[in-house]
Parts: structure tokens; C-alpha cells; sequence
């Protein structure tokens, strides 16, 4: 057939097209229940917020591989627990969610409204899966129980604040370099003597940016005698301007009148570097930060509990294991527990600890060899687990992101940073959160 | 020879249309469909239920959404007219016959080559406020440096100076090339009339770089609203979203908050908002360009 040669540009242009059309659909679609041959294919997102993870993550995934060649695991590092977030929702969008991933606890309530993940219960049949599944610390387990008692997440990577302070400033202070300051006006008053007698910039830092500003006042509430869940159970009540709140954000603010600690920012991810350099006498941050300090403290050291007042305990933070739904067959979310099951054995939650900061999830881990040999050589890893046993639930709700980052952080920022009144902020800060609760419940 | 005949020939017209049609495609597919699946969507509420005008209610009364208007606004007002003109007055300096030139001008252009990213971690350790550079250097004067990104007041003007300093370098190189293509008959002309060198700058220089600066300020003021990495390595948006940009609030709104729909509302507003701009801009600048 004669074809004049625009004709025939056309038509070559029109197949280029189709094919890069064909292309493109062919790789789209993985599709079916991920099984081929008897093997299993599942995705599994893990973050890093302490970049010592990652690494610990690849070596398990590859001795999975090895234990387990019926189950192909594709094992995707997703940055930090938001970004983490962000990559299952548009996975789920997609419907391709992982099977598995580690999310960050207090996600719970938004992702279960969403439908976006799948209880652990049905798979959790037999004696030897609810013997697993009891062995987590309860402390631990609370943010991942919902108001029904479906188990939504299983414990990884956890940590709870904890109070570092600098024993060399403690004792040119005049200080007893080991005792901790333990309640609201000794913490004032070893501050002070930290600052006058040993030349320390500042006494105390306790944190104050966004992403984490409820996370401490969550335990400043405790001590204050209030309710330092802050949340209920079903995360759609939360309490922000009782009494005890407000005591507790004033005496927060007290801390920058009386020059203890500066009323800018105190920066989450700089405290650590400030309190190794000798700019703060005190800390109060996450036990996650014990392993980078004793590595680089150039001082001595230690590491305790959070003080108490008229109550105790410090929020738990860190990870859940969650299974998620869109696209996920059940012999998928299946392989999933069997993934889970083994990054939690006692010996790797014990491995993680060591290595990483976070906390062992099990009393098992903790009276593991490895572990053992390491409290014996590293007394302050056990003051993460004497802490364990008063802590309380991370405030957790639906529309996290509103209700924490974007008003409850502000309104303690404007206290703390620009002196705002503390009871008009928080009664501010309760309607607020009020009016975007409503339309979870 | 005999003029060749086609057998079967397609009319120009519908040739034409044929060959636009892979353009089209593209606009369509990246482009159109985009924005009107924006537009529907954000005629929905959270829970796909619609159409309702909520979300845009919702804008109205959003204090956040209001306050990282004002500071992106602010951003935009203060960083596009100081990097232009700090681009003009380096282009102007280094288009001289000076020594070291070629280095002089490969260091100012070094941040615009930069990703945002890289620039945000560098400067994220410059203002830190105990450990920083920029304090470490104030101290050897006696000066005790402020916390630049903690300081509620400070953080917005902090994260300027950035922008400033990222972008001059990167339209200087326009405003080089702008140099180029005057005629230098015009500045032997002002040598042998003696005019100054400030009127020649004033006179004739200024007002012949009017094409590339309305293309810079266009450039730079999309630039202002769309980059925004350095609100996520920097501050998040803190504190008290002293530093909330409206891309960041978009991206929080429908990435963080998973409500698409409220951020495809938030931004249509903000395209409402560029469009206009640009063509403000367009229209005042254009009564003052002289084209040649």
C-alpha cells in the first residue's frame, strides 16, 4: 500500500504512543494475592528516626530471607515516621499498601477511622501467638489496644523521656553528682546552682518545638497531678485547660522568667548537641538519645527517670508494626505476622536496644545474655527501664496532625516563646481542638 | 522530473491538528486534567461527599491557613525585590574588567546551583543559636547572637536572608546576559558627553535591563511561593508557625492531614493569587520596558 510519508509519520507517531501507553500499563499492574510459585511477595516500610535503624533492619530482613525462602520480603526504607506516613497514604491511594511497616504509635486512631489497617486478633489464633502478642510490656501496648480491644499495632522501637544531667557541673556545683534532681523544686534549684556555680550557659532544657512540644508537656502534666494522657482511650476526648494543665504549662514558662532555660525555641534535634557541648546542665529528652551520648559525652554523665510531683511517669513514644489493608491479600498480611514475629523475638528486641537506644519491648528481652552483658558494662541503659514501669499512654487522636502539630504545639509556643497567658492559650487551644474532634466522633 | 503525487494526501488543516495532537495530549494529561480534578475535588468534603462549598467556609475561618498567607505574602513582597536588585548591582559590578572576575562571578552564582535542600542543612547549622557560625562570629565581637530560627520574631527574617542570598546569584546571571546585549556604543557615547557613571546607570543602563527584570520578578515571585524544601529541613513550619509557608500548609494539609480535598481548595486559592500577581506585574511593569 502506497502511503504518502506525512501519512506514514503519523502512523509511526500514533505506535510510538500506544507502545509507550502499553509500557506503562504492563509495569503497573502487579496485582493478584503476590504469590508465585509458593513464594509470598510483600512490601514493608521502615523509618529511621535515629539512623542506626535502617542498618539493623537490612541485616534482619537478610537472615528472614535466609530462614524463610517462601517469603519474599521487599523491604522499603521511608525516612522519618511522617515521611513514613505520607509514602503508606499514597500507597494505600494506589492500592498497594505494604503488608507491613513500622508506624509511629499515635497514628493509630487516624489510620483505624480510615480503615486503613488491619487487626492483629484474627491472626493471632493459636496459644503460642497470644502468649507473643502478652509478652510486650502493657505500658507499651496501650497506645496500640483500641477503646474495643483490638490489637492494632505491636511494639518496635520505643523510648520514654528520660533526664540526662551533667555530673561534672553537678559536682563543681557543689552538687551530689549522683543524685538526680527529683522533684519540681530541687529540678529549679540544681539548675540554678549548675548555672552560678559551675558557669553552665543554661540549667535546664526541655524541649519546646513542634513536633514534639506535647510529648513533654505531656509529663510536665503528670507531675503537675492531672491527666498526662491528655487523651482518652478512643482518642475523641481529650483535656488540655484542666487545673493541673494549666500548673503545668506555667511552671513550664517559669523556667525561661527565672533565666533557667532561654524563651526561644528550645530545638528538639539541637538539645542533644547543646547538652554535649556543655551549654545545658540538664535534659530532658528522648531515651533514644543514650546510645549518641555515650559515644560522644565528653563528660560524665547520667541518665534517671523523669523527676515527680504530685504524680509520675513520662509518655512512651516510638513505633508499632501495623498490617495494612488495600491490596493486601490475607496470605500476604499472614507472611506479614511471620515477619513480625520475628523482628520481635527477645534476642533481636534486645539487639535494637543495644544497638540503637530504643527500649527492649519485652521483659524477656531484658533478661536476654546480650543484654545483660551490656547493663554490666553500661549501667545507664538501665534507667530507660526502671522508667518503663510509671510510664503513661502518647497522647494519641484522630486528626493527630491538626489537633497536636497544629494547635496544641502553637498554643504552648505562645506561652513559652512569646508570654502569652497560659490559661487563655489552652482554653483557646480546647475549643479548637474540640471543634476538630467533633467530626471524629 | 515529474512533480511527485501523493496517492493519498491528508488536507493541511487536518495535518497541523494531527502533529499538535502529542502536545495536546501532554497539556491535557499534565495540565487540564489536573486542575479540574483539583477544582472538583476540593468541591468535596473529608469524606469524598459532596459538592459542598465547605472547605472554602472552612478557609475563611482557618487561623493557620490565614497566618501562612501573611508570612508568604510578607516572603514574597521582601525577598523578590531585594534579590533583583542585589543581582543588578552584582551584575553591574562584575560585568567590569576586574581581576579574578570569572571567580568572582562562579562564587556568586555557587548557591543558586545548590538544591534547596543542601543550602537549608548549611544554613540550618549558620544560625544555630550556641554552636552556630554566625553567632560564633558576633561572640568575637561581644556580641551574645540571638536564636535566629527559635526566636518567633527572627524566624521568618532569618529564613529571607536564605532566600536572598540563594537566589541573587542565580539572576545575576540573567542580568549578565541582559549586559551583553546593550550596546556598548551607548557607553562610549556617555563617556564622551561626560554624563556619570550613576545617570548612565540611571538613564540608560536601568531601563534597557526592564525586559530582564520583568522576566526575573516573574521568575522569582513563583519562586518565592514554591520553594519551600528549607521549611521542612528548617523549622516545620515553627515555632507557633511563625514560619508556616502556604506550599508547606498545602503539603501539610493533604499529605500529613490525608484531607486532599481542603488542600486542593487551599490551592486553587493560591493559583487565584499567582496568576493575579503575574499579571499585576505584567501590566505595570510593561508601560515602562522599552523593547527594542
Amino acid at each position: 500500500m502506497a502511503l504518502s510519508p506525512r501519512t506514514r509519520a503519523l502512523a509511526a507517531t500514533t505506535l510510538a504512543l500506544t507502545a509507550i501507553a502499553g509500557c506503562s500499563s504492563a509495569s503497573g499492574g502487579s496485582g493478584g494475592d503476590g504469590a508465585k510459585d509458593g513464594v509470598v511477595s510483600i512490601d514493608f516500610y521502615y523509618p529511621d528516626q535515629v539512623g542506626t535503624l535502617s542498618t539493623l533492619i537490612d541485616g534482619y530482613l537478610k537472615d528472614f530471607a535466609k530462614e524463610h525462602p517462601e517469603i519474599k520480603v521487599k523491604g522499603v526504607y521511608s525516612g522519618d515516621y511522617d515521611q513514613t506516613l505520607a509514602a503508606v497514604n499514597t500507597a494505600i491511594d494506589a492500592r498497594k499498601a505494604p503488608a507491613l511497616a513500622i508506624m509511629d504509635q499515635s497514628f493509630m486512631h487516624d489510620l483505624v477511622e480510615r480503615k486503613a489497617v488491619t487487626a492483629w486478633n484474627p491472626f493471632l489464633t493459636s496459644d503460642a501467638d497470644r502468649k507473643w502478642k502478652d509478652s510486650f510490656y502493657p505500658q507499651f501496648m496501650s497506645n496500640s489496644v483500641g477503646a474495643d480491644g483490638q490489637v492494632w499495632g505491636i511494639p518496635f522501637a520505643r523510648s520514654t523521656i528520660v533526664q540526662y544531667w551533667n555530673k561534672d557541673y553537678f559536682k563543681k556545683a557543689g552538687l551530689d553528682p549522683e543524685k538526680p534532681p527529683a522533684g519540681w523544686d530541687e529540678l529549679v534549684a540544681d539548675a540554678k546552682a549548675v548555672q552560678s556555680g559551675a558557669g553552665a550557659k543554661w540549667g535546664l532544657f526541655i524541649p519546646t518545638s513542634t513536633g514534639t512540644a506535647y510529648w513533654l508537656y505531656q509529663a510536665l502534666v503528670q507531675q503537675a497531678g492531672g491527666d498526662g494522657a491528655i487523651s482518652d482511650r478512643a482518642g475523641t476526648k481529650v483535656t488540655v485547660n484542666s487545673e493541673q494543665n494549666v500548673k503545668a504549662l506555667e511552671f513550664w514558662a517559669s523556667l525561661g522568667t527565672q533565666k533557667i532555660a532561654p524563651t526561644t525555641e528550645v530545638a528538639w534535634g539541637t538539645s542533644t548537641d547543646d547538652f554535649l557541648a556543655g551549654t545545658t546542665g540538664i535534659l530532658w529528652t528522648t531515651s533514644g538519645r543514650i546510645g549518641s551520648i555515650q559515644e560522644k559525652a565528653g563528660f560524665d554523665w547520667g541518665v534517671s527517670a523523669l523527676p515527680a510531683g504530685a504524680g509520675k511517669g513520662a509518655p512512651t513514644g516510638g513505633g508499632s508494626l501495623m498490617l495494612f489493608d488495600a491490596g493486601v491479600s490475607k496470605k500476604q498480611k499472614e507472611a506479614a505476622v511471620t515477619l513480625a514475629k520475628f523482628l520481635t523475638t527477645p534476642e533481636r528486641a534486645a539487639d535494637v536496644s543495644i544497638k540503637s537506644g530504643y527500649i527492649a519491648t519485652s521483659e524477656a528481652a531484658w533478661n536476654t545474655e546480650a543484654m545483660r552483658a551490656h547493663l554490666a558494662k553500661h549501667p545507664q541503659a538501665k534507667a530507660p527501664h526502671d522508667a518503663v514501669a510509671d510510664a503513661i499512654p502518647e497522647m494519641a487522636t484522630p486528626d493527630r496532625d491538626r489537633v497536636v502539630y497544629q494547635t496544641l504545639a502553637p498554643a504552648l509556643q505562645s506561652v513559652l516563646l512569646k508570654g502569652a497567658d497560659p490559661r487563655k492559650a489552652l482554653d483557646k487551644a480546647q475549643s479548637d481542638i474540640d471543634a476538630v474532634l467533633k467530626t471524629h466522633r | 522530473m515529474k512533480p511527485r503525487t501523493s496517492p493519498r494526501r491528508l488536507p493541511d488543516q487536518v495535518f497541523a491538528y494531527a502533529l499538535l495532537v502529542p502536545a495536546f495530549a501532554f497539556l491535557v494529561l499534565f495540565t487540564v486534567k489536573p486542575l479540574v480534578s483539583t477544582v472538583v475535588s476540593s468541591l468535596y468534603d473529608r469524606r469524598d461527599e459532596g459538592p459542598t462549598l465547605d472547605n472554602y467556609r472552612l478557609l475563611a475561618e482557618d487561623e493557620v491557613f490565614r497566618k501562612a498567607l501573611v508570612n508568604n505574602l510578607l516572603f514574597s513582597v521582601l525577598t523578590v525585590p531585594v534579590s533583583l536588585a542585589l543581582a543588578m548591582l552584582l551584575a553591574v559590578l562584575l560585568q567590569r574588567a576586574l581581576k579574578g572576575k570569572a571567580l568572582l562571578r562562579a562564587g556568586v552564582f555557587a548557591p543558586a546551583i545548590l538544591p534547596v535542600v543542601a543550602v537549608a542543612v548549611i544554613w540550618l547549622y549558620f544560625y544555630q543559636p550556641n554552636i552556630g557560625v554566625i553567632n560564633e562570629v558576633l561572640g568575637w565581637f561581644g556580641v551574645t547572637g540571638p536564636d535566629w530560627l527559635g526566636d518567633t520574631a527572627l524566624v521568618l527574617p532569618s529564613l529571607m536572608a536564605m532566600m536572598v542570598w540563594k537566589e541573587a546569584g542565580f539572576f545575576m546571571i540573567f542580568y549578565l546576559a541582559g549586559l551583553q546585549a546593550i550596546d556598548p556604543e551607548l557607553d562610549e557615547a556617555s563617556l564622551l558627553e561626560g554624563t556619570g557613571r550613576f545617570t548612565h546607570f540611571r538613564r540608560v543602563t536601568f531601563p534597557l535591563l526592564m525586559p530582564t527584570t520583568l522576566f526575573a520578578a516573574i521568575v522569582a515571585l513563583a519562586d518565592s511561593i514554591k520553594m519551600v524544601d528549607f521549611v521542612f529541613v528548617m523549622t516545620q513550619g515553627g515555632p507557633d508557625n511563625a514560619s508556616n509557608l502556604l506550599l508547606y500548609y498545602i503539603y501539610r494539609v493533604t499529605f500529613a492531614q490525608h484531607w486532599p480535598q481542603y488542600g486542593a481548595a487551599i490551592s486553587l486559592l493560591v493559583i487565584g493569587v499567582l496568576v493575579a500577581l503575574a499579571v499585576l506585574q505584567i501590566r505595570l511593569l510593561d508601560r515602562r520596558i522599552h523593547y527594542r
